[in-house]
């Protein structure tokens, strides 16, 4: 317990240590602690109206999609299963122009209905197919999700190409926090009810991932859990991609690395697995801003490099331990 | 053979018909005041159109079906392998080192062996690399082969969002391979080692068809499975690699027409699904490109038969039977 208690201590101070960078990173040379406590008035705008947004936007949507991660993992008892391998984020930006298409561009809460309602749908049909195959290899399913999101997508480009909507696509299809301000941030703030709905549920998930007849034999009401689950994946989706965009394998990489140093305890790990997601974006966002300085690339190409690295080595460390 | 001959010919005459139609179709629906030559120049590009669709349809379709079997997996296509990604970043990176005025972007052939080389030289170290570890893993390799895509696809972003705007217009122009912007020139190259390809697969057919029992009863009648594995994952590679350079990625083809020939001639002989699905890829392809340029939809061939291939293998799963 001491063991643990440490850790999370350390993940605190790296979390808080890079959030401060990620305030104080960026082209404008007016924003200096001195200044801020001097009372700067142009410092403070700077702050409030995008430092603070763009490094809340990263907190709220890395640690929302991380235990989305998580909970998928649950539920799905597949350890590669994410939003990302499961057609969810695929669905969501279908929702997404289709929104466009039937409501203009005006709407960002049409937008997000329609980003929800196809992430839902999507998510639900998947964990139905998933019940289906259960004796089949691990790796097997997150495939079929892959291969099913490429389907969506195809379809997203044929609506896209068809109605002269390309550049949307490619628009929606890069991850950004440049485009955070005060304005759009608080679209995000949405996600706060599922995560704290997944951290009270939290023992539930880990009941549920140790399967259907264990879980009921305790008590769980197995479907409620399970649709419950759905919901705040395809919420935090749909969120996180109208704000900032896909995210790559945040929400795969992340529990599984914390699975690997705290065991696959729902209830004990979601609170770190948040923690540890921010962290890990907000590195990479780190990265992305001073990569090309002073101009900045898409987070979306950073985590893709940095996440897939990391994958590949949970890929061919995970094959390792199912041999021994 | 004899049972399956009338589908077969009904088979051919279709194809056959659907290259005079896509051949000489357009100067009927068309404007036909054009002079000979004019009218001359036409139905030999389009002759070639044909012949490039026709190689690389049966490329996609024997390959796909030799896949399925080795992968004992129906839903299964080796385009999931990321010859794209490779096949984009080849032209990025010839670009970025060489510029585009260097011999090797601007020459037909080189660029098509370059192009390749690179594909079968990355999908062969990662066989070699993935399958002499885990034994037989092809579930890994082909998540490690999503995973590297993914990872590709965005160093060549990276790359792209650095190099100079004219450059980019060039690589745009030159990684959206389709049937329109085919190059004529390299078929010749393309014919050879496609006749050589398929003169080796048709070798292993009867392993095939053993192997199409699984691995345990394959190994039991004397077939050296692991062996016969790696080798045909070279063919494919070879195969892929030049479809690929050929007419552009389509995940979904080989999914698609090896399925509705083994519904149309329900046998498991491969030589039988090896002529029918060839064929049936030949009709869909040319059809397809025929109907898009008709109707003038303005969409690639490609995304049209994605789409299409991607509903037929939701309804495969959909279709399965539980815990199957």
């Amino acid at each position: 317990m001491k063991k643990l208690n440490y850790r999370r201590w350390l993940l605190v101070i790296l979390f808080i240590a890079f959030f401060i960078m990620s305030i104080f990173i960026g082209v404008s040379k007016e924003m200096t602690i001195e200044r801020l406590l001097s009372g700067d008035k142009r410092a403070w705008l700077i702050l409030t109206e995008s430092r603070w947004p763009r490094t809340m936007a990263i907190v709220l949507s890395a640690s929302a999609l991380s235990i989305s991660g998580l909970i998928m993992q649950a539920i799905s008892r597949n350890k590669y299963v994410s939003p990302s391998t499961s057609g969810t984020t695929d669905a969501a930006m279908l929702g997404i122009l289709l929104s466009y298409l039937v409501l203009g561009s005006s709407s960002t809460l049409g937008r997000f209905i329609f980003a929800f309602i196809f992430a839902f749908i999507s998510s639900f049909f998947f964990m139905k197919f998933i019940s289906r195959l259960k004796h089949r290899d691990v790796i097997y399913i997150p495939l079929m999700g892959i291969m099913y999101g490429g389907i969506l997508s195809a379809f997203a480009t044929m609506i896209a190409l068809s109605s002269d909507s390309m550049d949307l696509i490619n628009q929606l299809t890069h991850g950004q926090f440049t485009t955070i301000t005060k304005d759009n941030y608080y679209l995000l703030l949405i996600v706060i009810i599922p995560l704290v709905v997944a951290i009270f549920y939290a023992n539930k998930f880990s009941l549920v991932s140790a399967g259907k007849d264990f879980a009921v034999n305790l008590g769980v009401n197995y479907n409620f859990v399970l649709t419950l689950g759905v919901l705040i994946v395809s919420l935090v989706s749909a969120t996180t991609f109208i704000t900032v965009g896909p995210l790559p394998f945040i929400g795969l990489i992340i529990p599984n690395i914390m699975s690997s140093l705290y065991g696959d305890n729902v209830g004990k790990t979601i609170i770190d697995v948040g923690l540890f997601g921010a962290v890990f974006v907000l590195i990479n966002d780190i990265i992305s801003r001073l990569i090309i300085y002073p101009s900045e690339i898409s987070i979306s190409l950073t985590m893709g490099i940095i996440g897939a690295f990391i994958f590949l080595i949970l890929i061919f460390k995970g094959g390792r331990h199912a041999k021994v | 053979m004899q049972k399956f001959s009338k589908l077969f010919s009904l088979l051919f005459i279709m194809a056959v018909t659907a290259f005079i139609l896509y051949i000489f179709l357009w100067y009927f629906t068309g404007n036909q005041s054009i002079t000979q030559s004019a009218f001359q120049s036409i139905v030999s590009r389009r002759l070639s159109h044909v012949i490039a669709m026709t190689v690389a349809a049966i490329l996609i379709a024997v390959s796909s079906l030799s896949f399925q079997t080795i992968t004992n997996n129906r839903l299964l296509t080796p385009s999931m392998l990321g010859f794209d990604a490779v096949f984009i970043a080849t032209q990025t990176f010839l670009i970025f080192i060489f510029g585009t005025n260097s011999t090797f972007f601007s020459n037909p052939y080189y660029n098509f062996i370059i192009s390749s080389f690179v594909m079968i030289f990355i999908s062969l170290s990662l066989y070699s690399f993935i399958l002499k570890k885990n034994k037989n893993q092809i579930f890994v390799l082909l998540l490690v082969g999503l995973v590297i895509s993914t990872l590709i696809s965005s160093i060549t972003s990276f790359i792209q969002r650095i190099m100079n705007p004219d450059e980019l217009d060039t690589v745009i122009s030159a990684s959206m391979v389709s049937i329109g912007n085919i190059n004529t020139k390299i078929i010749y190259l393309a014919i050879p080692l496609m006749i050589i390809l398929i003169g080796l697969f048709y070798k292993n057919r009867r392993y095939y068809d053993t192997m199409t029992l699984g691995d345990d009863n394959a190994i039991n009648l004397g077939v050296d499975y692991h062996k016969k594995t790696k080798e045909t994952m070279i063919y494919i590679a070879f195969s892929m690699a030049i479809a690929t350079a050929l007419i552009g990625p389509i995940t979904f083809l080989g999914l698609l027409t090896v399925n509705l020939a083994r519904e149309i001639f329900k046998t498991y002989r491969h030589s039988v699904i090896m002529l029918g699905s060839s064929l049936i890829a030949i009709i869909t392809l040319v059809l397809g490109q025929l109907i898009i340029e008709q109707l003038k939809i303005g969409v690639p061939v490609t995304v049209l038969i994605n789409l299409i291939g991607g509903a037929y293998m939701i309804y495969l799963i959909w279709r399965m039977k539980p815990s199957d």
